[in-house]
């Protein structure tokens, strides 16, 4: 058994080290129930739930790129309160842990979303989405909030680009654990409108950045971290535990190859290495080498208020 | 949904731009309804959406672009079905309205192909970018009419009175204008959008086909729809237009 949250009462363990990422096989896995044998997974994380409902975003969401695809769906979900009572018995009965991924937005909202979790007693976990923009101080708020009524182990889904610093501060204000990463953002225009369309980008090529960042949290980690990006192969997932991940999460590969995700699961729940690299010792180092920095201290950014209204003036620039 | 593999028999070119490839597949796929579509491995990262336009006895007839290449002997992995078959009523005397707006009229070419043999009468409007499909890819027995650039053509509101169900395929199906400007026409002309009478054709592209990314969601007037689940045909009535 595998503990991928801090060791206390409530922690999470699972059989295997292979997670479903956030929204990757729906809120109870019965899209893939017959393509994957989902006991070969250590556990399932709903796609991203808010507290209100959301509707999902108007014209193109998706755009091929060379090495992977940029997604914009603008999050479409019932709201929390709909999406525990329409799932609650198909989660009581899921061979899989079931972990809620619950986006972060305002701390007010946060707290009440927790309590309704919390309430229904069949969720191992919840995952707290942050938002590429969000500063320390907003972080410490929110899982203050969430801390605040909830005995559910709370990891942080951490924005690629800002792991490190903000790892830091959501493990010194309770977090259970890291992951290690939200798949990064990017815009990229549509061939079909000539639109330039704002999202999350996946594709084998977001493996060496993730790997990177992973690298350098784990150096301060206390609470386990469970990497996530850009994992295509046995291989991949098996660089991201040995640089001292506890688990992995896959995401666009169960999309597109869901054999592959299986075979993912099934390597990596053995004990048998099936590596085909013959490296099994890390060789960069500048990971192993690096020293623990101090959290930096970042410019302020603008709140996520300012940041929309923003965003609202460049039209074309839809995110 | 299944995860297959299926070899492609034979390739030939129908236009300066479209291929149509023979495939050998899986027992499972030989039952393909008109609407039905699978995922196939290809030479980008997501998968990409193959239409059938004909179902053999053995084989499935896809059609795709020439901006891919493929080779006869290769054997690619399929996921699906994908979808459900369109919501048309069979019958002798049924009258089917296919409409192509800015985009070519291939998930509609099964349905016109099942129509027809079923002694329907089928009528297909190519409008816009959709008129430069060509009509030697088309069953002979199709009505072709060629509109303009936009929801005009000859004869526009005999035609759609005439028919019994109209299917459109548009461009950009995820924002909806064109089909909200067909479905203001239709609701002229036959006093009101009916239930089971003007459906829209949502194919975007789809990074899962099972139901998992949402990626293909639609926004209907109750609880939204995905595409790859629930479509890929909507009743006008029922999805909410722009």
């Amino acid at each position: 058994m595998i503990e991928i949250t801090s060791s206390r009462k409530n922690s999470i363990t699972v059989t295997s080290p292979v997670l479903f990422a956030a929204g990757t096989v729906g809120f109870d896995g019965s899209p893939y129930r017959k393509l994957l044998s989902m006991d070969k997974f250590g556990a399932l994380v709903t796609p991203p739930i808010t507290f209100a409902p959301r509707q999902p975003a108007t014209g193109p969401r998706v755009v091929p790129l060379p090495s992977g695809f940029l997604m914009h769906t603008g999050l479409p979900n019932p709201g929390i309160n709909r999406v525990v009572r329409d799932y609650e018995k198909k989660w009581k009965r899921s061979v899989l842990p079931i972990i809620v991924h619950l986006v972060a937005e305002a701390p007010h909202k946060v707290e009440q979303a927790v309590q309704i979790i919390e309430r229904s007693q069949v969720v191992a976990g919840i995952e707290l989405g942050v938002h590429e923009q969000t500063t320390m101080r907003e972080l410490s708020t929110l899982l203050e909030a969430a801390r605040q009524h909830c005995d559910l182990p709370i990891m942080v889904q951490l924005p690629l680009y800002n792991a490190v610093p903000l790892g830091e501060v959501a493990q010194y204000n309770g977090a259970d654990g890291l992951v290690v990463a939200a798949p990064p953002r990017g815009t990229a225009r549509d061939t079909q409108t000539g639109r330039l369309i704002g999202g999350r980008l996946y594709g084998p090529w977001v493996k060496a950045q993730t790997l990177r960042v992973v690298g350098r949290v784990v150096q301060y980690a206390e609470v386990p971290v469970i990497a996530s990006g850009g994992i295509h192969t046995p291989d991949d997932a098996r660089d991201f535990l040995t640089a001292g991940a506890k688990a992995v999460q896959l995401d666009s590969v169960v999309w597109t190859q869901p054999h592959m995700a299986e075979m993912i699961a099934t390597d990596l729940s053995g004990i048998d290495a099936t590596r085909t690299t013959r490296t099994y010792v890390w060789q960069d180092d500048e990971i192993y080498s690096v020293s623990i920095e101090p959290p930096p201290t970042l410019p302020e950014l603008p709140n996520l208020e300012d940041v929309t209204q923003q965003a609202d003036v460049d039209a074309e620039w839809k995110d | 949904m299944r995860e297959t593999e299926a070899s492609i028999e034979r390739i030939w070119r129908v236009a300066p731009d479209i291929q149509r490839l023979e495939l050998r597949v899986d027992d499972a796929l030989r039952h393909l309804e008109a609407g039905q579509s699978l995922l196939a491995t290809g030479a980008s990262y997501l998968r990409e959406q193959w239409l059938p336009v004909e179902v053999k006895q053995n084989s499935l007839i896809v059609e795709r672009r020439m901006d891919s290449s493929y080779t006869p002997g290769q054997t690619v992995s399929l996921l699906g079905p994908i979808g459900n078959a369109f919501p048309w009523i069979a019958g002798q005397q049924k009258r089917l309205l296919l409409i192509a707006y800015d985009t070519y009229p291939t998930p509609l070419l099964l349905l016109a192909d099942k129509a027809l043999k079923q002694s329907a009468s089928v009528a297909l409007v190519l409008l816009s970018s959709a008129r430069e499909y060509p009509f030697s890819a088309l069953p002979t027995a199709i009505e072709v009419i060629s509109g303009h650039d936009n929801a005009v053509w000859p004869e526009r509101d005999e035609t759609i009175l005439w028919a019994d169900q109209i299917f459109a395929v548009t461009k950009d199906a995820l924002s909806q204008e064109y089909l909200s400007e067909l479905a203001q026409i239709v609701k002229t002309l036959k006093m009101n959008l009916h239930i089971n009478t003007f459906f829209g054709v949502v194919n975007p592209i789809q990074p899962c086909g099972t139901g998992a990314c949402m990626a293909c969601m639609v926004r209907c007037k109750t609880t939204n729809k995905l595409s790859c689940m629930d479509g890929p045909a909507f009743d006008l009535t029922e999805i909410l237009l722009v």
